[in-house]
């Protein structure tokens, strides 16, 4: 089933990019308003980081930044539209981690390649959580006991071949552990899942248990990442836990046009979008949705890229999704 | 009465069955993921099966036919009509764009229904008109100008 | 929890100068976006976020409530009048509101549609307002093997509402399942049954299908027919349903709004599948089953009032787990976020001012559209005095422009078309169309949750029996289907007798 929603005035946006197409850009630009293609519904995170992020475009770049969700086939709709859009700087995507994996698990041939890449907007750790009253009080309590009942063990994840999900994947096949993987449609009602006691622990972006952990409704056992969370700060990272992980897997989110957009049309998109991502109402947001910020512009993301699609192979291929097209 | 009774219950299980073997068939293809929440082809097949079975009673039972109808010959010219008019309208509304599409649809359809030239002119001309200044312009939902508008300096 | 002294202080800024014409415009908007095919409510909520960045947040929020309670409403409008679901929870509103106004009884079934949608939301956002903390205990308890069960619950329901034969539904019914599987993969996101054409990697669009199947089939279908066909349906009579009618519905209206609370707090279902389930049991539960699909107004009653009855059901979850029960809550709770309101427990700990407000905007939003649908009802109810010559061509292009306006996509246009001709050749053999449509909504959860279900349950379908809220769902699913078996035995051999 698919019900899709638009934004009529975003729509409108575009229409006016298809009326006017062929004029020059790069020393007026922006001349019009640009598009920010989000690939998921409205109503998401990813929604709600976007349209915090365009709210106060005009007095940074000089032209309102009009918000499109074009949900779909896990994303793969959206940034497609955006690859094959005009590379003209006026269609900009808001891409995904889902951008690294579509390749390896044979969805679509849709890659970073495809892109120019303006910058990276967050990496989110993945946390591992249970229900605040479960028996498990530390990550080694669960360890020992999924150790001695292979299998037994049920996590709810956010999606298969999500973060989360290849993040416990690796965890396990590190420990020789036999998890049983429970995938949900996003972190929320995997969320729910935990909460009513019907799936034992939670692996989720760290940011979707904020709410619980704060209501304390939720206890993290560990957090999937190098550094301790701003937010989370009582909580340790997996290697304070007691069991480094060899690879560390980082959900992200970032910006980036169609290639071949020309560079000093880039630089402008990059000085705009810095200015807005440097902006109180976003960075507040930001903090209050405990999404870490994170800024590698251009090469920068690049490379980060190019990181993460070499260690999602091995992970990919643990969980048995990778499908190598 | 019962013939066409029979001849829908047959169509109906020939599509059925022919469902379910492109799904049979497809189900094949698709990756028996190691981890992932149990085999991806379990409901597929099961629903299949089902189908499969529902079609043979279709065949076997001789169901009691539904309500007639009385329309006739009269009745079969006009649906093919509308059929045909219709299937033009999906294939030429981006081509030709709503106003004149919807103008020339409506009225190639009010006539099919057998409306009065003079009773069928106004509706038609005015519902494409309303429609887009409904939609388009209040609403701004964007529908199909059409590609020979602007060659027409509009 | 609840606070009376919070809750009147949230009416008193409702109903100030600041608040309330918002709650005026969203209501109007929600009625003509939620009448009008292929717009529906969860756009117009969308469409209006960007306004609300520059309002008060609660002023933005009241106005896309209002939006919300009175689109699902609206849908039944167009139901009644040209047998085109507004929305698709107006779906099963059509199967009597649309025959009541071919009788000439257009005006009474709107009538009874709008008091009925009132009633239903006016119970559902009293029940959020109160029980929130303990309904969201109650969401809690259901879980992939619930979902699942609901799901048989509602088609097994549904394959008996033609009636006349249960195999023919049960042919639809599993139509429907086979259109819900083509796209992708519910779990594992990997593409099936798309042939290779790019316009159906995510699936059919499940509006162009519907409109297709019920709106546009009925216009090729009175095309058809038209020589012999009445020109037009006889005079709008009353408006008003008297009192005393809607006062005997009461049974009717307990177990919609149940239904409609309980399908509303599930997240994933909504109030397409609240309105067709309570239909159908109030079809099954009436004396004369027969008389429904020809004009009972119960009908109407019922599918109305589980529509708005799951609306704030709906909410429940959004608000108190930040799940969404349905698509346009999870536009709503977009907005929220985008005001810097986390939905989730703590904001009913840290803003509980904030949570009475958003009960006070519901429930004034369910009143509102109840006073501007009763005004409405004589005007709206004229449509169908138009002749059906003229008429029927008439909803043919508004059905397929209403496709083309759902994504913009000229393909949909020719999935409404197919439907249009499948849906009259259903017609005619005798299939309902309702069951396809409501097995294209609840195959995918069907299935993805029987997936969840059974890894739950460690690979054992024993989940199941060990799971009392799931048995039972699975057991009434039983229970129902049988008695419409044996009905419809009865039926034949009285019929042959």
């Amino acid at each position: 089933m698919r019900i899709t929603r638009r934004q009529f005035s975003a729509s409108v946006a575009a229409a006016s990019v298809a009326a006017s197409a062929g004029g020059a850009f790069a020393a007026g630009f922006p001349e019009r308003d640009i598009t920010l293609v989000v690939p998921w519904a409205a109503g998401g995170g990813t929604d709600a980081l976007g349209r915090t992020l365009a709210k106060n475009a005009k007095q940074y770049i000089g032209a309102n930044v009009a918000v499109v969700n074009r949900p779909g086939g896990t994303g793969v709709q959206g940034m497609q539209s955006v690859a094959q859009a005009k590379p003209d700087g006026y269609t900009v995507g808001l891409v995904t981690f889902h951008l690294s994996s579509y390749r390896l698990t044979g969805l679509s041939q849709l890659s970073y390649r495809e892109f120019e890449p303006i910058m990276l907007l967050n990496r989110s750790p993945t946390g591992f959580l249970v229900r605040a009253d479960s028996p498990y009080k530390s990550m080694k309590d669960l360890v020992d006991y999924a150790k001695a009942n292979p299998g037994v063990v049920t996590i709810a994840t956010s999606g298969a071949g999500a973060v989360p999900h290849l993040s416990a994947a690796l965890l396990a096949k590190q420990l020789g552990l036999k998890f049983t993987f429970v995938p949900f449609d996003g972190g929320a009602p995997a969320r729910t899942a935990v909460l009513g006691g019907h799936v034992t622990m939670l692996v989720v972006n760290s940011e979707e248990a904020l709410q619980f952990y704060k209501a304390k409704q939720l206890r993290f056992l560990a957090l999937n990442s190098a550094e301790r969370h701003p937010t989370f700060p009582d909580v340790p990272t997996i290697a304070e836990a007691g069991f480094p992980l060899a690879t560390l897997l980082l959900d992200w989110r970032g910006l980036a046009v169609p290639k071949g957009t020309p560079p000093d049309v880039i630089k402008t998109l990059t000085e705009g979008f810095r200015k807005m991502s440097e902006d109180a109402d976003y960075k507040r947001l930001m903090d209050e949705m405990a999404l870490p910020r994170a800024n590698a512009e251009g090469e920068k993301f690049t490379a980060f890229l190019e990181d993460i699609e070499k260690a999602l192979e091995p992970a990919l291929a643990e969980v048995g999704l990778l499908k190598k097209i | 009465m019962l013939r066409r009774a029979l001849a829908g219950d047959i169509v109906a299980a020939l599509v059925l069955a022919s469902g379910a073997a492109v799904i049979l068939q497809q189900s094949t293809t698709w990756p028996a993921a190691a981890d992932v929440a149990g085999n991806p082809v379990v409901f597929p097949r099961m629903v299949a099966a089902i189908m499969l079975a529902v079609a043979a009673l279709l065949v076997g039972l001789k169901l009691p036919a539904p309500d007639p109808d009385e329309a006739g010959a009269e009745g079969a010219r006009r649906i093919a009509l509308a059929f045909l008019v219709t299937a033009a309208l999906a294939a030429g509304l981006d081509t030709i764009g709503l106003v004149p599409g919807g103008f020339l649809y409506v009225l190639a359809m009010q006539r099919i229904a057998g409306a009065p030239l003079r009773l069928a002119a106004p509706f038609a001309i005015a519902a494409p008109i309303v429609i887009w200044l409904a939609f388009a312009t209040a609403l701004k939902v964007p529908l199909p100008w059409g590609r020979l508008m602007p060659a027409l300096g509009w | 929890m609840f606070d009376p002294a919070l809750l009147l202080a949230g009416f008193a800024s409702i109903f100030s100068v600041k608040i309330f014409p918002f709650l005026l415009i969203g209501s109007i908007l929600g009625i003509v976006v939620g009448a009008i095919p292929g717009l529906t409510a969860t756009m117009a909520i969308a469409l209006l976020i960007p306004f609300t960045f520059a309002m008060e947040p609660i002023a933005g929020i009241v106005m896309l409530l209002a939006i919300y309670a009175s689109g699902i409403y609206a849908g039944g409008i167009a139901s009644i009048l040209i047998r085109t679901p507004g929305t698709p929870a107006a779906a099963a509103t059509l199967l009597d509101g649309y025959p009541m106004a071919q009788k000439g009884e257009a005006g009474r079934a709107i009538g009874i549609a709008t008091i009925s949608s009132g009633i239903g939301g006016l119970f559902s956002a009293l029940a959020l307002t109160l029980f929130a903390p303990l309904l969201a205990t109650v969401a809690l308890r259901f879980s992939a093997p619930e979902y699942f069960a609901l799901a048989v619950f509602g088609l097994s329901v549904t394959m008996g509402l033609s009636g006349k034969s249960l195999l023919r539904g049960f042919a639809a019914v599993l139509l429907g399942l086979s259109i819900g599987m083509i796209g992708v993969d519910p779990i594992g996101g990997f593409p099936r049954l798309n042939f290779g054409f790019a316009e159906v990697s995510g699936g059919f669009n499940f509006v162009a299908v519907m409109i297709g199947l019920f709106s546009l089939s009925e216009a090729f279908r009175q095309i058809e027919q038209m020589s012999i066909l009445p020109p037009k349906p006889p005079a709008v009579r009353d408006v008003l349903p008297k009192i005393a009618e809607i006062l005997g519905m009461w049974r009717i209206y307990l177990r919609s709004c149940v239904y409609g609370l309980v399908v509303g707090i599930t997240p994933g279902v909504g109030a397409e599948t609240s309105s067709f389930l309570s239909y159908a049991e109030t079809k099954r539960r009436d004396k004369d089953p027969s008389r429904f699909g020809k004009g009972a107004p119960e009908g109407v009653a019922a599918a109305q009032s589980a529509e708005n009855g799951s609306t704030g059901g709906d909410l429940l979850p959004m608000l108190t787990l930040g799940v969404p029960g349905d698509a346009a809550t999870a536009v709503l709770m977009g907005a929220l976020t985008i005001h810097n309101l986390q939905p989730g427990p703590m904001l009913f700990q840290e803003r509980p001012d904030l949570t009475h407000q958003i009960f006070a905007g519901m429930i004034s939003a369910n009143v509102m559209f109840v006073v501007l649908g009763l005004l409405g009802a004589r005007l709206f109810a004229r449509i169908v005095q138009i002749d059906r010559r003229i008429l029927a061509p008439l909803v043919c292009l508004l059905s397929l422009v209403g496709a083309y306006a759902i994504d913009n996509n000229p393909f949909d246009v020719w999935v409404t078309f197919v439907f249009g001709v499948i849906g009259w050749l259903m017609q005619r053999g005798g299939f309902p169309v309702s069951p396809v449509v409501l097995a294209i909504i609840l195959g995918p959860m069907m299935e993805s949750n029987l997936r969840r279900a059974l890894i739950m349950g460690l690979g054992s379908p024993a989940i199941f029996l060990q799971r009392p809220i799931a048995l039972f769902l699975l057991a009434v699913a039983a229970i129902s289907l049988f008695a419409v078996l044996r009905r419809s035995r009865r039926e034949r051999r009285e019929a042959a007798a």
